[in-house]
């Protein structure tokens, strides 16, 4: 029913909708709410516990219970219709408490942006445009935050002079608000707009706000009051029913009965009356008065009116009823914010009282003109089950539910909320806290105050989790860092796997290969003829200044410092504890330059614990450390017939055995190490990363005759596990020393300290049971064991607790050794080499013998290739 | 011994881009030096600051470091660990501020910082009021251009 003149509705647009099934029409500047109700329907959800009807309570996002589900444009669901605008096209239907998530990717983009102003103002009254334009009037940046779409500014607030710089944000709710006045608000940009919306513009923007001030002008929320049935549709708030009638010129009813503890509903009653409402009844409760029945189910038909100076009581026809329990200021930022409530018996309300924020509460949030009515008067107490007084309409909590909280010895309002789920919906009780409280104050026998509220917590009203993960989704979700021959490896066909953010190729298959049989081939490759991986993630530091080589004595477990120019070393690196860290090769570029490189996972950490000794304990040391991960590209080239590709691109380079030299490979700048994470000849290559990729084809082709074949981790993985060469992180979990590894050659004898030496000299760490890497393989050569297998001493495990060896850390098939292996941490393992143990594949117990960690060229002879 | 033409840049497919307000492009092998002390050069020594003239720049990035852009100085070479993103024009701004958590309406030019854009680590410098630099680790440069092209079309979109 509308009124046919007053509103801001734009009688110009129809709008078509449709409602449970219904084909209806609004118009533009409705809510769905408001349409709803102009087409008269008040019954739109049904509540989750009891099934009741349930109607529209408000006109905002304080809206208790008319919860519906948009099915389109886009499935979204529960959403309050007081706060969705109507668009054409829209259809939506009712929800009996919970929502239905589409089955299908939501197409529309939601993205965030940071905004700095002096002054931010929340709120979009009178109050609010006050505080914004002294704010803008002195010349600091100005942030308006209004979640009202229907206050008409079109060109921005234009009392504003011109000059002043104030960002005027409609239709966008602050919905937190934490330390340092940071603020987050969610915009709803094109939701309003329906099918029509842009498809390149974001549907919700959230505003990350860092604000000097922050000026709430949030105004006040109209409270319940209990009476038998209140929840039936019809039922809803008095200033409410004002706000549909001026804001979209919807009359709510014909017929209405109000029902108020305070002066407020007068005024509404008599602009209602003007406007075609008749006012049947008015029920005070200062005159004693209430309402003790509603009649209707699916709407209200009429009410019972009890009365204190009357003798009997009277039954009235009436479509609604109009009421206001008084007001509640809308302090849920505030209270985010660290800001004290207390509570203010006359007006029943609880109000700002210091904060340690830069906040100020301006208007009727701070109470000022609130009608000072109290908390409405409860109903008796009752733990009748069918009481019907609801508190909380959305989880259908009434005040009997409150009684037996308190009559289970319930005490704190905590407590209470969290046995009766009593303000824990979406509404996070707006219109009926203060209710509930008071109700625990009447159980209890105390005061209002004293209960006190619940805590309010972010954010204020629900947001999406697509506005809140914003462009971070799909490809955007996390980084995928590439090495600069990355589009090498795509056009390879390589298959990638993640190593932290890196993408890094795993295998290289051929025809149809699966990883198994792309990995044999590539590690025969390597074995027998040559191999190529791209190495360009491992983690560079480099290391300069006098005390540089000092230093890296300091850190690691053997000593840099005697390292000559143009020498690499080997080495492990320990945390306080002891354990293994980190490994990897140490180059001496000259008397004051290292070139440390660290696993690729450990890239950051080793540089912060590096800059964390440096910085913290040892400030003393000259040294700089400085990242050059991604100044270089690297390739190693690996296998027998790796010294003819070089011979061919770079004639020069004659290297023994952990030695690097800068040449030029290629034609390319480079720095070439004779390392090898294999046990064959190999060299890895260094360019500047742009050149990684020129540097990478120039390989393939100069070993094209050879069958040179690029290979990825996993055989990488396979290579170096054949000769016992650990995977810090894979081989190790955080409680393993270097002589745990077999590593203990790496440590130095001389007394000099290191980081972790003190640890390493504990009884635990010298135990003869430690658990140690070995080797291990499966009697039955076709078996390859699961790789975290516990690894047991006895074939048929005795009762619990079975004493357990230790654990299988890497398991592959080898070609060159014709079988499965494995690695194994196992207890005293050293000493069980030649003795059985027992492992699991897919359940079962298989023998298996233990071994040194080396099992491919014990001996080393591989190392300088096939002469 | 080197043919530029042997380098690639990770950025070289998908950069420039133009959008109403707002081109993205790239400076790429730019000569870039991490300097630790005095050079023949001026360093700033005022934190986020940059001294430059056009074609080099020092940008402080701390009290002992320095990343020196354009010229060949003494230091530790991390050419071609950055890439070099242009960010410039009218909106160049509000793109930043989709992923940036600084006050930018409060720098002007030539300042730098060591800051978050998006989920990538970069140093960003304001060459001028409307012109920034991005200097991006070069695994991370594909990500930050395709972000920066979906935050730079959803600032330029029609809706703001």
């Amino acid at each position: 029913v509308r009124h046919e003149s007053i509103g801001r509705i734009d009688r110009s647009r129809p709008l078509s909708f449709r409602f449970d099934g219904r084909d209806l029409t609004g118009f533009a500047g409705d809510t769905l709410a408001a349409a709803l109700l102009a087409n008269g329907i008040h019954h739109v959800a049904t509540s989750v516990n009891l099934g009741r009807p349930r109607g529209i309570v408000s006109a905002g996002p304080e809206e208790p219970s008319a919860i519906v589900q948009i099915e389109a444009p886009f499935p979204e669901p529960m959403l309050t219709a007081t706060t969705v605008e109507l668009h054409d096209g829209l259809v939506a239907s009712s929800l009996s408490g919970r929502g239905r998530l589409p089955n299908r990717p939501d197409p529309s983009r939601n993205d965030a942006v940071w905004a700095h102003c002096d002054v931010l103002v929340v709120g979009g009254g009178a109050a609010a445009m006050a505080a914004a334009a002294e704010a803008a009037t002195s010349g600091g940046r100005v942030i308006i935050v209004d979640d009202r779409h229907h206050r008409p500014r079109p060109a921005g607030p234009r009392w504003l002079p011109a000059s002043t710089s104030v960002r005027w944000l409609p239709r966008t709710t602050a919905v937190g608000y934490y330390d340092d006045n940071f603020v987050v608000a969610v915009e709803r940009r094109t939701n309003h707009l329906g099918a029509a919306a842009p498809a390149d513009t974001a549907r919700e923007r959230v505003w990350r706000i860092r604000a000097g001030r922050v000026v709430l002008a949030t105004g006040v929320h109209e409270r319940l009051i209990p009476f038998p049935d209140n929840d039936r549709p019809g039922v809803m708030l008095a200033g409410a029913a004002r706000d549909y009638l001026r804001h979209y010129g919807v009359l709510v009813g014909h017929r209405a009965v109000v029902h108020t503890n305070n002066d407020t509903a007068y005024a509404v009653a008599r602009e209602l009356e003007h406007a075609g409402v008749e006012i049947v009844a008015t029920v005070d409760t200062r005159a004693g008065d209430r309402i003790s029945r509603v009649y209707g189910e699916e709407r209200v038909t009429g009410v019972r009116v009890s009365s204190r100076q009357d003798s009997g009581d009277r039954d009235f026809v009436a479509d609604v009823v109009l009421v206001s329990g008084g007001f509640q200021p809308v302090l849920h930022l505030y209270s985010q914010a660290g800001g004290r409530l207390a509570f203010s018996e006359p007006l029943g309300a609880f109000l700002a009282d210091g904060c340690r924020q830069a906040v100020t509460v301006v208007g009727t949030a701070t109470g000022d003109g609130l009608p000072e009515c109290g908390v409405p008067p409860l109903p008796e107490p009752s733990d009748d089950v069918d009481d019907r007084t609801f508190l909380d309409l959305q989880r259908d909590v009434t005040v009997a539910d409150v009684r037996r909280a308190t009559d289970a010895g319930l005490r704190s309002v905590e407590h209470v909320k969290r046995y009766t789920t009593a303000g824990t919906a979406h509404d996070q009780g707006k219109t009926s806290g203060v209710l509930t409280s008071a109700a625990v104050a009447a159980a209890l026998g105390t005061t209002v105050g004293d209960v006190g509220t619940t805590t309010f917590r972010p954010p204020y009203v629900p947001v999406a989790f697509a506005t809140l993960a914003g462009r971070d989704r799909g490809a955007l979700f996390d980084p995928e860092r590439l090495t600069p021959m990355h589009d090498w490896h795509v056009a390879a066909g390589a298959t990638f796997e993640n190593v932290g953010q890196w993408k890094r190729a795993w295998y290289f298959p051929r025809g149809g290969e699966d990883l198994d049989a792309a990995v044999a081939r590539e590690c025969l490759a390597a074995r027998t003829g040559v191999g190529l991986m791209d190495a360009s993630t491992l983690g560079k530091i480099d290391v300069r200044g006098p005390d540089a080589g000092e230093f890296l004595d300091r850190l690691y477990t053997n000593i840099m410092s005697t390292l000559p120019v143009g020498s690499v070393r080997y080495g492990v690196m320990c945390g306080l504890d002891g354990m293994v860290f980190d490994d990897g090769t140490v180059a001496r570029i000259d008397d004051e330059t290292f070139l440390v490189t660290t696993t690729t996972g450990n890239a950051a950490a080793v540089l912060a614990w590096m800059e964390e000794w440096l910085q913290t304990e040892w400030p003393s040391l000259a040294v700089r450390c400085t990242s050059v991960t991604e100044q270089w590209a690297t390739a190693a080239l690996v296998g027998p017939a790796s010294r003819t590709v070089m011979s061919r691109i770079a004639p020069d380079v004659d290297l023994a055995f952990m030695r690097w030299c800068d040449a030029t490979v290629a034609g390319l700048p480079a720095r070439v190490f004779r390392i090898s994470f294999s046990g064959e000849l190999a060299y890895e290559i260094n360019v500047a990363g742009w050149h990684g990729y020129a540097l990478w084809e120039a390989l393939m082709s100069a070993g094209a005759d050879l069958g040179i074949t690029p290979y990825g981790t996993e055989t990488m993985h396979v290579l170096r596990a054949e000769k016992g060469y650990p995977i810090i992180g894979q081989d190790t979990d955080g409680t393993i020393t270097p002589d745990d590894l077999g590593l203990g050659w790496a440590i130095r004898k001389d007394p000099k300290d290191f980081v972790g030496r003190r640890s390493l000299s504990r009884p635990d760490a010298l135990r003869t049971d430690r658990k140690q890497l070995v080797g291990l393989l499966p009697e039955d050569a076709s078996l390859r064991l699961e790789e975290g297998a516990h690894v047991l001493a006895e074939a048929v495990p005795g009762p619990p607790p079975v004493p357990y060896l230790g654990h299988v850390t890497s398991s592959y098939a080898s070609v060159a050794l014709g079988r499965p292996f494995a690695l194994a941490l196992v207890a005293a393992g050293r000493a069980r080499i030649g003795s059985r143990v027992y492992a699991t594949v897919r359940g079962t117990l298989v023998p298996a013998l233990v071994t040194s960690p080396v099992l491919y060229d014990p001996e080393g002879t591989r190392r300088d290739g096939l002469r | 011994v080197t043919d530029s033409a042997d380098r690639r840049s990770p950025l070289a497919g998908p950069l420039p881009i133009d959008l109403p307000g707002v081109r993205i492009e790239e400076l790429p092998f730019l000569v870039k030096t991490n300097v630790r002390g005095p050079i023949d050069r001026p360093l700033p020594t005022t934190p986020n600051t940059v001294i430059g003239d056009g074609d080099a720049y020092a940008l402080w990035l701390g009290p002992d470091e320095w990343l020196v852009v354009g010229a060949p100085v003494e230091g530790v070479d991390v050419s071609a660990q950055y890439a070099t993103i242009v960010l410039r024009g009218s909106s160049a701004r509000d793109v930043l501020a989709h992923g940036c958590a600084l006050d930018l309406d409060a720098l002007d030019s030539g300042w730098c910082a060591q800051t978050m854009l998006a989920k990538a680590n970069v140093i960003l410098h304001g060459v001028a009021r409307d012109e920034f630099r991005i200097l991006v680790r070069a695994s991370f440069a594909r990500y930050l251009v395709a972000w920066l092209a979906d935050a730079a079309s959803s600032a330029t979109s029609a809706a703001g």
